[in-house]
């Protein structure tokens, strides 16, 4: 059977090797220059001459660190970080144990990058635009239910329990597919937490949110119910999700054993009474 | 580059060999769409192995098709942070379930000299494919909680795009290893369906919901009696 089907694959294999289909949309939207990459990439956690943000002010940094170095992290922060670089480690500690995200971007993004930061241009950062007009003071409860996603986001976006947790979540806690968020509005502080809202630019969050936005005010109940929750204790426990699940999996086998015991019901177990008297060699089976 | 050939071209592979390959065995080899059920050689393990794994299988199979069908309504049965609980243990009891049964019907096709007798290679390379499905499926809901949430937001859009013929990977690329794992394990069960004995899956004798008791009558008898 498998010869005969070996070709059909061989067939399928070649048609879609040649099928149209390149990169996605916003691979071939980012031909741009190095200004439309930082703004697009970077202006969410970076400023230049703006201050810090999630992330350090960019300013100068192109004589601060070589070039190689700079073209290395910029590529792939999270490899040069694994390696155990000393000044990546050292910013990891200092901007709060966030690491930055590796952007996927290629060398020609990176050189052009590292061209524009070269060139000296200050750019505001972009939380600095809400706080010019005073921000919406919003309601923790409302954004613990935006959280919680008892609320649904007005522009569709997914709740966040869906992969963050926050310390006292009911009845399991939230997801962990994202980083613990608990203490997030002192990890951040004000600047970047609002900056981080507005755009939510990590890589995982990026394709769900890049078009269903948080509205100003739901990125102000948030901001709220994150500063409410800060004191609390970070603490993700497995245990109760598994705990749940065990006594499922005990009651799923107690079930099947007790309907398997009956399957030999009414007319058929009469028959196999009937068949195997005597300790005659054929048994009936199921 | 990787991520494309796995996540954009591969699922069309996959879905061509299962749909092409299912045909073409259907008009040469009818009556080998079937599970080739071992019971006769060995019922007492099997049906803790089978009825496991089964009913385990079709109703984690059957929650990811309605939140892939209807992501409206998936989204709101779980907007309430109780009901997200009880379906994530309901879903983790069956996964267990389901893997119990799986590695029940491993071992027996391994242990028992009967069924090792009439297994094949195919056989085997399948049971290790739904293994690595399963056991990372777990891993997956236990480690990247909430799966039954963010795969409304990931997964759906990349498998909606991939309907659409317009495969849109921007979604899944960031995404963890196992997670990559598990959805490109996915479409490689889709592509081991026409060669193996998961053609029995397109030929489920669904009328025995409905129909009627069927008396069987042994009319020789038993030897000794």
């Amino acid at each position: 059977m498998m010869r005969r089907i070996l070709p059909a694959m061989v067939v399928a294999v070649a048609i879609s090797a040649v099928s149209p289909f390149h990169g996605s949309a916003e691979e071939n939207a980012e031909g741009g220059g190095g200004k439309a990459l930082f703004q697009a990439k970077c202006s969410p956690c970076h400023t230049i001459g703006g201050g810090r943000l999630v992330g350090p002010d960019l300013k100068g940094v192109t004589t601060l660190r070589d070039r190689a170095w700079l073209e290395r992290f910029i590529s792939a922060p999270d490899k040069v970080l694994a390696s155990g670089d000393p000044v990546a480690a050292r910013l990891f500690q200092e901007f709060n144990k966030v690491p930055m995200p590796n952007l996927g971007l290629d060398q020609d993004q990176v050189d052009a990058l590292l061209d524009y930061l070269a060139a000296g241009e200050e750019t505001p950062p972009q939380g600095a635009k809400p706080a010019a007009a005073p921000a919406p003071k919003g309601d923790p409860s409302m954004g613990e239910k935006l959280f919680a996603g008892e609320f649904t986001f007005a522009r569709g976006g997914t709740p966040c329990i869906a992969c963050h947790h926050v310390a006292g979540i009911a009845p399991l806690g939230g997801g962990t597919l994202g980083p613990d968020l608990t203490t997030i509005a002192t990890t951040f502080g004000d600047a970047a937490l609002s900056s981080a809202l507005a755009t939510l630019p990590f890589p995982t969050m990026k394709p769900i949110f890049g078009d269903h936005p948080l509205t100003p005010k739901e990125q102000g109940d948030l901001r709220a119910f994150f500063r409410k929750a800060t004191p609390r204790r970070p603490a993700v426990e497995t245990t109760p999700i598994v705990l749940c699940a065990g006594a499922g999996l005990l009651a799923l086998l107690l079930l099947t054993g007790a309907l398997g015991r009956r399957r030999l019901g009414s007319v058929r177990k009469a028959l196999v009474a009937e068949a195997t008297k005597g300790g005659g060699e054929g048994r009936w089976v199921g | 580059m990787t991520d494309y050939l796995f996540f954009a071209v591969f699922p069309y592979v996959a879905l061509a060999v299962a749909v092409g390959g299912g045909v073409y065995r259907y008009s040469r080899e009818r009556f080998s769409f079937s599970s080739l059920s071992s019971q006769f050689l060995d019922n007492r393990v099997l049906f803790w192995g089978s009825v496991a794994w089964h009913y385990g299988i079709v109703l984690i199979l059957l929650a990811h098709l309605v939140a892939l069908l209807f992501p409206g309504f998936w989204g709101r049965l779980l907007g309430d942070p109780l009901r997200l609980a009880a379906i994530e243990a309901t879903g983790l009891a069956l996964g267990l379930f389901t893997l119990a049964g799986l590695v029940v019907l491993l071992l027996r096709r391994i242990a028992s000299p009967k069924a090792w007798a009439v297994a094949t290679v195919m056989d085997l390379l399948l049971l290790a494919a739904l293994l690595l499905q399963v056991a990372t499926g777990l891993y997956n809901a236990l480690v990247y909680r909430w799966g039954s949430l963010w795969y409304l937001s990931l997964a759906v859009p990349w498998l909606h795009s991939l309907a659409c013929l317009n495969p849109d990977i921007k979604y899944i690329v960031p995404l963890p290893l196992m997670i990559k794992v598990h959805l490109v394990n996915a479409f490689l069960l889709l592509l081991l369906f026409p060669v193996t004995r998961l053609v029995h899956i397109v030929s489920i004798p669904i009328s025995y919901l409905w129909r009627p008791w069927q008396v069987a009558v042994w009319n020789k008898r038993p030897i000794g009696s």
